[in-house]
This record gives structure tokens, sequence and C-alpha cells, in this order.
């Protein structure tokens, strides 16, 4: 027995030791945390994997559960760099005031839109705001009344008429959750039948197959497996996601901490101008995402001239 | 059913009816255990057969071969055309998380089950710790978590970074979820599993090797570290890869202290003392529970979720298998001894 | 000499040091106990309102002299909707909408012409509207359309005792603090009218306002301002709300709802823990429906009708299934099962049906054949030699499922169930029922097992020598023994059930609803915590209430244990004397 510890105890050290040769030497003082969305947790993670490599003496680490992580996150430090899919509310950023730091800086990064898919097989091609109110909240949701049950309620001729609607979301701490509410649910409560699922990944697989499904995913996770709906305005024309007029557009947030002050260009300041150049931009455009800008926010390159 | 253990006054005819009954029940039972069997290679067979089929059949890129396959495997980076995240860094977190849990594990139990079997009479206290043991072992792997999250990460945490950090707050460097208070936390809920094992080791040995030891003049602690502890030293080993088993496939309370989607840099360092605890790591039950959920999959993407699994389970069965070993040939030491 | 007193004192010391290692036990469940009641105790206080003289420094965000004066609708108006309507009254005139581009005017018949002050509430969702000395909350419903108007509801009416000479609607929460002419400042939460919170100041208040969430400022003719201080959690001040059906704001009737919208301003949040314990006690409840069979007939197989030997190699075998771990069963059930529910349903319902067939067509063979073939002995090889019978049983039965499920109308059995209304779910309480009752099999089988192990040989073995049949002298002998331990197996199975997370995040749906139907999700305590605890705020109630659902989950499981051991010492104490 003691033989057989002694032997073990030995294997195991050589194998942890092993283990050392796979890290660079480095001093490791900088590091880089970024929490956020869930909607740009691939372009995040790609990012944050080039900048790795661009900047190796670097840690990082990204944690992407939801937008609601980003203002706490922030608030305490435990992260520097953080993405939300909606904008800071008055809350959030009154928080800062009230613990004395100074807010974070808002960079508008891109443009998304949430999506309403359903199964390939459903003769459903676009649905009102109304209707949308109806499926996906509690009943009396934007003044709608009877939720429909069966896919003839919503439509006679579906040819899904006997299949009963199952609807999915996302869970409550999703950014895109939070939007969703607010502008198609006019502020009102999700419904309690909506099967929550924690990633947008998650609602399209699942929407791919289940023929009654029908769910909302940002258009980053869609894919050729599921129809996207288009949305029929009151005056009878039907939008699509690539329309500058669909409703349901919504900017993606990047928020840094970071003293534009001080003399020497902190590691936001470079991750951030990797963001606004050539290659950063070339990968938010392959997630699907548009590069856009708002009025009221600064886009990333105003942001790293001012790092300078 | 009296209280006392009557034989119930029922005809015990042999009839044949009650023959084919006794038979046809028994048959009943072993068919369950039939039923378990296969359900549980069931399940193998089916994560190897998808984890075969994306690695082998299914066709990707069609320039990419197996080697190519399972070189993604472990080795990938996240990029954006598949979910897919090498799995190398996560066999290392989640190895160097088993690794500390160990550390602090296997001390607290061993103390414990020597408290138990050799040290305490029996008195309320002693009553109380058995209590909350069981307690313990019932108590969801979640409740853990939230413990963990309030006392470690904010609490002791919070601590540590005010008397030794301060000069990096407010960002906090032990204030939050990382790779020691993730092994803390796993540290408490597997101190039960480990302290029944210690202690059924401690119980099984024979105590004339106690006696024997006393009568020699030794004091009680040179007993109980020279004479009793090397005997059962095999339980304490299989209480520990019982241990392992669950600390490697426990995702429950790493949602809440210290496991992330994507960390390249592993939390390990060329000096001492070899383990960054402050970091956040990656972990192979996460990596699973991230990919089943958020991870726009690889064409054929239930293959990958089916290869993460069947590492997984690859791992925790070898250590099962090890656990096992070392129980029978503890019991196989004893046959002269002891009739079992 | 010095020798020995230095071993001594070593002896001592380790065992002191052991000692207190093994404290760490109770301190982990104490520590745990304590830990989540001193997280969660906040939400459990009641409303207070207190008379203060500085305010408290960077508690809340203070609210702008603008949202202020807005949220006066008395004689003003304020951008209500998001279509351009503004809402506009004066005492004594009919409320209107205006639309401020066409000018269209429309009459709010909901709401009483002869008020006297009127106030906007909880973050411009609800209104506060002084008819005499009755108080009247109001809720507004956006419209989907711009081109609507927002829906009018009254909420309820508080009547007050005196009169009312002030007004101020709390920025957040569904409260107004008022002052009354007999120089009283009161607080009136409408989710809960029975909060009694007053304060007597010796003079006369002019105006009040609130300055942040928690800060309220009178204002006299003579002197300075008076400050007080308001608390109260998203519950309202009351307990009991997490527990009962309550009629929220836009609703008609009561309800249990587990809506709590994190980061929704002007929202109210919805914290009833009664759906979630629902779907917590289903999931747990099928699952060990499922699991009961399976494991406690492996443990009488096992515990009474196998020899030693083979018993050490039956018992690891069975304990494989845990290394599975639930992620993998989860991931297991959700890519492999739930897409094939249906067909899986069938083919379960084919092996159920043809088994008693099976059974007796396979008595009637082995009669023909003679009994020879079967004996009772050799019981260690059944499983074995069951393997190919147990498997053709559920091929034929599976076949036999699927191509009755394929002749049904419809084509499936999915399809038929919808020709007779009833839909299965794609995350529903059966699938995770199966599921879940996998995970905790080994759970059940290892704890009754012992139990039925426990039980002396010789009482069994009597009984055979009286020539009972082995099946007789586990019923009549084992099993009234190890009864206890086998219940108390299964509670412990229940405890693990009620705790277990992966599999109820992956496959229940997490929907909140409170159906007993089995083709219907759930949601549990524990997949709620897990889901929203990473992202409350630390001092929100969301955060406090996900506390107290733990501590309840806690308590719960607690209890099961607490019961299951006694059973099991009990057990213990009368099998030693036999």
């Amino acid at each position: 027995m003691k033989r057989l510890f002694k032997r073990f105890f030995a294997v195991s050290v050589l194998v942890s030791s092993s283990f050392v040769w796979a890290q660079p030497d480095d001093e490791r003082d900088r590091s880089l945390i970024i929490v956020g969305s869930d909607t740009l947790a691939k372009l995040v993670t790609a990012w944050a994997e080039q900048f790795y490599v661009l900047n190796p003496t670097i840690l990082i680490e990204v944690q992407a559960v939801g937008s609601a992580a980003t203002p706490p996150a922030l608030l305490l430090g435990t992260a520097t760099i953080g993405t939300m899919s909606r904008r800071m509310n008055a809350d959030e950023r009154g928080a800062f005031a009230g613990r004395q730091q100074r807010p974070p800086i808002e960079i508008s990064l891109a443009q998304d839109a949430v999506v309403l898919i359903v199964h390939q097989q459903n003769s459903l091609e676009s649905v009102s705001m109304a209707e949308v109110g109806q499926i996906f909240g509690m009943p009396g949701t934007c003044g709608s009344s009877m939720r429909p049950v069966f896919w003839r309620d919503l439509r006679e001729d579906s040819t899904l008429a006997n299949w009963k609607l199952q609807v999915f979301g996302r869970t409550a701490t999703s950014g895109t959750y939070q939007y969703f509410r607010r502008v198609a649910l006019c502020d009102g409560d999700p419904g309690i039948f909506v099967n929550e699922l924690p990633g947008g990944a998650g609602v399209v697989n699942t929407v791919a197959r289940v023929p009654g499904g029908i769910g909302y995913a940002a258009t980053s996770y869609t894919s050729n497996d599921v129809k996207i709906l288009g949305i029929e305005q009151p005056d009878g024309r039907i939008l699509y996601p690539d329309d500058a007029e669909y409703p349901l557009k919504r900017t993606l947030y990047l928020y840094v901490m970071t003293d534009l002050t001080s003399e020497s260009r902190s590691i936001e300041c470079e991750f951030v101008a990797y963001v606004a150049g050539e290659k950063g931009r070339d990968l938010l455009r392959d997630a699907g995402f548009s590069i856009s800008q708002v009025p009221d926010a600064q886009s990333a390159q105003d942001v790293a001239d001012a790092c300078d | 059913m009296g209280s006392n253990a009557t034989i119930r006054r029922r005809r015990l005819s042999s009839s044949r009816y009650e023959r084919i009954r006794s038979l046809a029940m028994i048959g009943l039972s072993a068919s369950m255990v039939s039923t378990v069997l296969l359900i549980g290679s069931g399940l193998f067979v089916l994560l190897v057969a998808s984890a075969g089929d994306w690695l082998f059949l299914s066709s990707g890129r069609l320039d990419e071969g197996v080697l190519d396959r399972l070189n993604d495997v472990f080795f990938a980076k996240p990029n954006l055309e598949n979910g897919l995240t090498g799995l190398f860094p996560a066999i290392v977190g989640t190895f160097s998380l088993v690794m500390v849990m160990t550390l602090f594990v296997a001390p607290l139990g061993v103390a414990t089950a020597i408290y138990l079997t050799e040290y305490a009479r029996d008195t309320w206290y002693t009553k109380l710790i058995r209590i909350s043991i069981t307690n313990l072992a019932g108590v969801p792997a979640i409740i853990y978590g939230v413990f963990g999250l309030g006392f470690f990460v904010y609490g002791l945490g919070g601590q540590v970074d005010a008397l030794f950090y301060a000069k990096r707050l407010p960002s906090p460097t032990f204030g939050t979820p990382g790779l020691l208070w993730a092994a803390l936390t796993l540290a408490l809920v597997n101190l039960p599993v480990v302290i029944v094992a210690v202690t059924e080791g401690l119980d099984a040995l024979p105590n004339d090797l106690r006696e024997a030891s006393i009568a020699l003049g030794a004091t009680k602690s040179e007993t109980v570290f020279n004479a009793v502890m090397p005997a059962a030293l095999p339980s304490v080993f299989s209480g520990l890869i019982l241990a392992t088993a669950r600390a490697a496939g426990e995702v429950s309370p790493l949602l809440l202290v210290g496991a992330v989607k994507f960390s390249p840099s592993l939390p390990l360092a060329s000096r001492a003392p070899f383990i960054e605890f402050e970091q956040k790591f990656m972990h192979l039950g996460f990596q699973l529970f991230d990919a089943a959920l958020f991870a726009r999959l690889p064409p054929g993407g239930l293959g990958w979720v089916a290869c993460i699994a069947l590492i997984l389970v690859l791992l925790i069965g070898v250590l099962n298998l090890i656990a096992v070993s070392l129980r029978t040939a503890i019991l196989k030491r004893k046959t002269f001894e002891n009739p079992f | 000499m010095p020798v020995t007193n230095w071993r001594h004192v070593k002896s001592v010391s380790l065992g002191l040091l052991i000692r207190v290692a093994s404290f760490t036990v109770i301190f982990a469940l104490l520590g745990m106990v304590v830990q989540m009641m001193v997280v969660a105790a906040p939400i459990f206080a009641a409303s207070t309102l207190e008379r203060i003289d500085a305010p408290d420094e960077g508690r809340d965000t203070p609210v702008s002299r603008t949202e202020s004066r807005d949220a006066d609708l008395t004689r003003r108006t304020y951008w209500v909707s998001k279509g351009g309507w503004q809402l506009k009254g004066t005492p004594g005139n009919p409320w209107l909408w205006v639309h401020d581009q066409t000018a269209v005017r429309l009459n709010v018949s909901e709401l009483p012409s002869d008020f006297s002050i009127a106030q906007l509430v909880g973050h411009q969702r609800g209104l506060a509207v002084l008819v005499g000395n009755t108080l009247e909350h109001f809720h507004f419903s956006q419209p989907i359309s711009i081109n609507d108007v927002p829906a009018v509801e009254r909420v309820k009416t508080v009547v007050m005792g005196s009169d009312i000479v002030a007004l101020a609607g709390h920025p957040r929460l569904a409260v107004v603090a008022l002052a009354t002419s007999l120089s009283e400042i009161q607080v009136v939460d409408f989710r809960n009218p029975d909060t009694n919170l007053r304060i007597q100041v010796d003079v006369a208040i002019d105006r009040i306002v609130w300055e942040s969430p928690s800060l309220i400022r009178a204002l006299t003719s003579s002197g300075d301002p008076l400050l007080f201080a308001f608390r109260a959690t998203d519950i309202g001040g009351d307990w009991r709300r997490l527990l009962s059906p309550i009629q929220y704001e836009g609703y008609p009737s009561e309800e249990y709802l587990w809506l709590p919208l994190p980061s929704a301003q002007a929202a109210e949040p919805k914290f009833s823990v009664v759906p979630l314990v629902f779907g917590t006690l289903k999931a747990a409840l099928l699952a060990l429906l499922f699991s009961a069979p399976l494991s406690l007939g492996c443990a009488i197989y096992v515990g009474c009708f196998v020899s030693e030997a083979q018993r050490q190699r039956v018992r690891p075998a069975i304990d494989m299934l845990t290394a599975f771990p639930t992620v993998v069963l989860g991931a297991i059930g959700l890519f492999w099962l739930a897409p094939r529910f249906g067909e899986f349903l069938s083919a379960l319902i084919g092996i159920i049906a043809l088994f008693p067939i099976l059974a007796g067509l396979g008595v009637f063979v082995v009669r023909g054949l003679g009994w020879r073939w079967v004996r009772h002995d050799a019981l260690d090889d059944w499983p074995l030699r069951l393997l190919p019978l147990v498997l053709l049983v559920i091929a034929l039965g599976a076949t036999a499922g699927l191509s009755g499920a394929a002749r049904l109308p419809g084509g499936s059995l999915e399809a038929y169930l919808l020709s007779t209304g009833l839909s299965i779910s794609y995350f529903n309480s059966l699938l995770v029922g199966i599921v879940l009752g996998l995970a905790i099999t080994p759970t059940i089988f290892s704890i009754a097992e012992e139990a039925i192990h426990a039980v002396p040989r010789n009482m069994a073995a009597g009984a055979l020598a009286l020539g009972s049949t082995p099946w007789q002298s586990y019923r009549d002998v084992v099993q009234p023994l190890a009864l206890p331990g086998m219940i108390a197996a299964i509670m412990v199975g229940f405890g693990r059930a009620a705790g277990e997370t992966m599999i109820l995040i992956m496959l229940s749906g997490n929907t909140g609803i409170m159906d007993l139907s089995i083709f219907e999700g759930l949601r549990s305590v524990s997949a709620s915590l897990a889901l929203e605890l990473p992202e409350a705020p630390k001092t929100s109630s969301h955060y406090q209430v996900l506390f107290a659902m733990g501590l309840l989950l806690f308590g719960l499981t607690f209890i099961v244990n607490t019961v299951a051991e006694i059973i099991r010492a009990r057990v213990r104490m009368r099998v030693r004397g036999l």
C-alpha cells in the first residue's frame, strides 16, 4: 500500500508539474475582465481570443450571463468592461453617482434586431405587434384580450391549425428579455407560460425542433433552421429585420470603466482601440451585427481617439 | 406486521401457486436490476455513438480529418463559425479545482472521522455532528453555491481584499468568484462523503490494533497516526476519489462561485505556489452546460455536446473504478482477521 | 522524563486540533442557515416611517425637481403615453386625453372628475387621485399602437379618516405620502393598505415631496422642512404576500405569480413563492413515481436474494449510474429524449401494456417446458440470464407501442392527443420526472439496499426452513423490518429530487405555471435560484426573496433528511437486538 501511495504521489506531482510548461512566463499584473450580454457573448469571446494573441501578457476573463450583470459588476469593480444589449437605465447610472464614482463610458457598438421565429413548417409569414403582445404577454398586455391557444386561433388557415402554440423566450436576466418586454410587450408582463431558456441559441435550437413553436431571439443567433417572421404595420406594410424601420431594432452597447484623463494608456483603452480597428470591426461584421451610429452615443473610434 | 419479527400467520403452503409467484416476483426484481444495467450501458453507448458519429462520420469542413477533429476537441480556439472551445483548458481547470479541493477536504474529513471514531464519547455534541453530516449530505448543491457566494466570496474575500489587496480596490482580487472559493465550496459539498468513507474504514479496523498499540505504551495520538491511520488509508483514498468524481460533475455551485465561459490563461503559474487562486477557471461540467444551452452548435452539433459529456463521464468512471478496486483491496486484506 | 512529557503534550495538542477540525461540520451547517437568514431577514420586515434630522448619504438616487413637479397632475399635464397622449385633469372637470399633434380629445370616463389632488405614482404607471376623503389608485396599461390611448383601471380604494391637505406619489412604488389637516404625516401603501404608518407633527404642512425613494420632505409654512425616512420592501412590507394570491396592478383577479422583472424600472415585480414550490414538489413526486419501482426492485433483489460475493459485484455496477452527473443526464434529455418524446412515450406505453401479456405467455411457456428450467437456486445469475428477456420485452413493447401509435388517427401519439385537445409541451413535467427519476435511483437504491441487507439472515433462513418460498420469506419477514429503511430511502430520494438544479434548468421549460397536467412544464425553486441569483443586485428585494427561498428549500431537505435519519436510527436499534 505504502509503495502504491508513494508512486501515485510521485506520478501526480510529475503530471501537475508538466502543466507548468503550458503556461508562458509572465508578470501577469494586467488583467481584463469582461462581463455582460449573452447576445454579444460569441463576439466578445472571439475578440478576447484575438486580443489575447496580440497581448499575451494580459489575463482575460469573459463572463456572459446577461446584460443585467454589467452595471453591478462595473460598480463593484468586478469587471472593467461590460456589454449590454439594452441601454443602461437611469437607476443603474444613478448608482454610480450615488457611490461617487465616475460613470462608465458608453459606446454604441452595433445594431442588432430582435426577430420572431417559428418552425420551418409553420405557414405563418408575419404578425402584427398587437398579436405579439397577445402571444408573449400575460392576458391584457398591450390592450390585448384573448391569448391564442391553438395556431388556428391566430390564423384560421394555418398548416398547424390543431397544434398548440408553444412559446419560447429568454430568462429574466437577459437583456434581450428586458428589451422585448419594454418594446414588444409595452412594458407589461411576459406570460408565465413562456418557456424561459437561458441562451439565445437555445431558443433558436428549440424552435427549430418544435413544430408549434414560436420565439424571439437576436438576429445573430438565427440560422436557416427557423423561419423569420415579418412584422405587419398598421398601414399594411410588412417589415423585415433588414428594413430600416423594423420596430425591434436595438443598439448594443459597450461600457468601459477607465480614466481618460490618466497619463498611461489603460488596457481598457487598448481594447477599445482594438475594437474600433480593422480586425475588431471585421469580427463584428462576421458576427452578423451591423455597425451603426446612434446620435447620442459615442462610437468606439471616438473613445479610442479620446484615449490618446 | 407486528413490532416483533413474528412470521405472519399464513398458510405456509409451498403450493405451486406460491412457488410460481415467488419466482415471478423475484424475477421481476431481478429484471429491475437488468433494466438499470441496460439503461446505464445504453446511455453510455448513446454518448459514444453520438461522439463517434461527430468525430468520424459527419462531414463538416471537407478537408478535415479525424485527427483535426480530435485536435479541435482539445485545443480549438473559440471563433464565430462554431461554438467549439477546446476542452484542454477545461480539463486543466477541473483538475486544478479537484487538487485544491482535496487539499481542503482531506484533512478536515479525516480529522472529523478520527474524532468520531477514536476520540468521541456518545454525547450531545457527537450526536449533533452526526446529524450535521447527514443533513449536509442532503443539502442541494445550489445552496452550497449560495452560501459560498455570500460567505466566501463577499464575506471572506471582501475581508482579504480589504486587508491585503487594498491597493487594487475597487477592483476585487479575492472578493470575486475564483478558484479558491470554488474549491472551498466544493470541499464543503464533499465533506460528508469523505467523512462517511473514512469512518467506515476506521470502523472496519479491529480493536486489537488499537489495544496492542496502547499496550506497547503509545499515546493516543501516536496510536491514531502511526497504527490506525495507515491501516485506514485506503478508505481515505476511496472517499477522496468519490469526492473527486462529484467535484468534476457538480455544476450548480460553480454557476455562482467561479467558473467562466472562457479564460485563455490557465489558472497556473510558473512561480510558487504554482496555482493562481484568485482566477476564474474553465470546468468540464460547466462547459457542457454552456455548450448545451448557450452555444450555437456546429453542424452535427449534438455530437459535440456528446464529446464533452463522454470525456466527463469517462473521467468520473475511471475515478469510480479506482475507488471500487481500492475498496475491494481493503476488504481482501481483512479476510484472515475478520469475517466480513 | 522530558521525552514522555513531550509525547504527551503532542498527543493532547493533536487531539485538540482534531476536535477543532471536527467542528467545521457543525459550523458549515449552522453557517449556511445563519447566512441565509441574515440575508433574507430584511424581506420580512414591515415598512417603516420615521422622522429624521439629516438624510442618509448616497442611499438612493434622488428624484429630480422636474420629476416631482411633473408628477403632480392636479392641474397640469404630463406625457404619459408614448403615442403623445397627454392626460389633462382639473378638479371639477372630466379628465381628458389630448393628443399633442392632432389635438383630438377623448374622455377618460374611468377617472373621477370631482377630485381634489392627483399625483402620478410608481414611475408613471399609476395615478393616485383624492376624491373627498377617499384615495383611489389607478393603473395605466400601455397599448401597442401609438394611436390608442392607454387603458385606465381602478386598482384600489382607500378611505382616509381625516381631511388630506397634501399628497405626493412615490417615484417607484405604488405608495403615496400625505399630510392630513390634523398635522399628521401618513404613508399609504396601495399594495398593503393595512400598513399603519403615521407620524404626528406639531406644525401645519403645506406641501409634501419625495426627495428620493426613501426620503420625504414636508414643507411647512413656518420654519424648516421636516424630513422622514421611509423603508419598504418590494413586497409591501408584508411577507405573507410571498404566499398568498395577490391581485396585482392591471390584473382582473388574484393570482400566484413569479415575475421578478429585474432591471425593470416601471413595472411592479411579482414575488410569489407558491408556483415555484408547486413546481419543485411536482417534479420531485413524478421523479419518485418513476424511480421508486426501479430502485426498490433492485434493492430487494440485491439486498435479499443475492449471495455476498455477487452483491459485492452488483452493487458497484448499479452505482455506476452515478458516473453520470446530472448535467450529462440533462444534456441527454435535452438533445436526445426531448425531440423524440412522443415516440418515447408511445414506446413506453407499449412496453407497459405488453409486459403483463408477455409475462403471462412466459408462464405458460415455462409451464409447458417444465419447471426444471426455472429454479430458485442460482439466483445470483438471474439479472444476466434475464437480460436478453428484458431486452426482448423492451424491443417488442417498443415496436408494438410505436406501430400502435402510427396506427392512431393522426399518425403519431402527439397528433392523436392533439386531436383530442391535449397537447404535449416540448418541455413537460413527465420528461423532467423520467430524467430526474433516473438521477435519484442510485441514491434510493443504496439506502434501501442497506436497510434490507441489515436484516439478519437467520430470520429469513428460518422462514425458509419452515417451508416458505423465498419471496414469502422476504415479504413476511424481511420487508416489515426493512420497511422503515425503505421509506427513509424514498424520503432521501425526494430530498435530492427537490434540490436538483441542472436537470430542472434544462428540461422544465421554467414556466411559472401551476398546472396539474403532466404534459405541461413547471418552474422549480432551485432553477430560479441558479438562473436569477448571479444577477440580482445585493440590496434588492429580489436577492432577499431568493435567499428566503433558498432557506425554504434548505428547511425542506433538512426536515426530510432528519426524519429519514431518525427512522434509520430506530431501525438500526431494532435490528441490532435480533
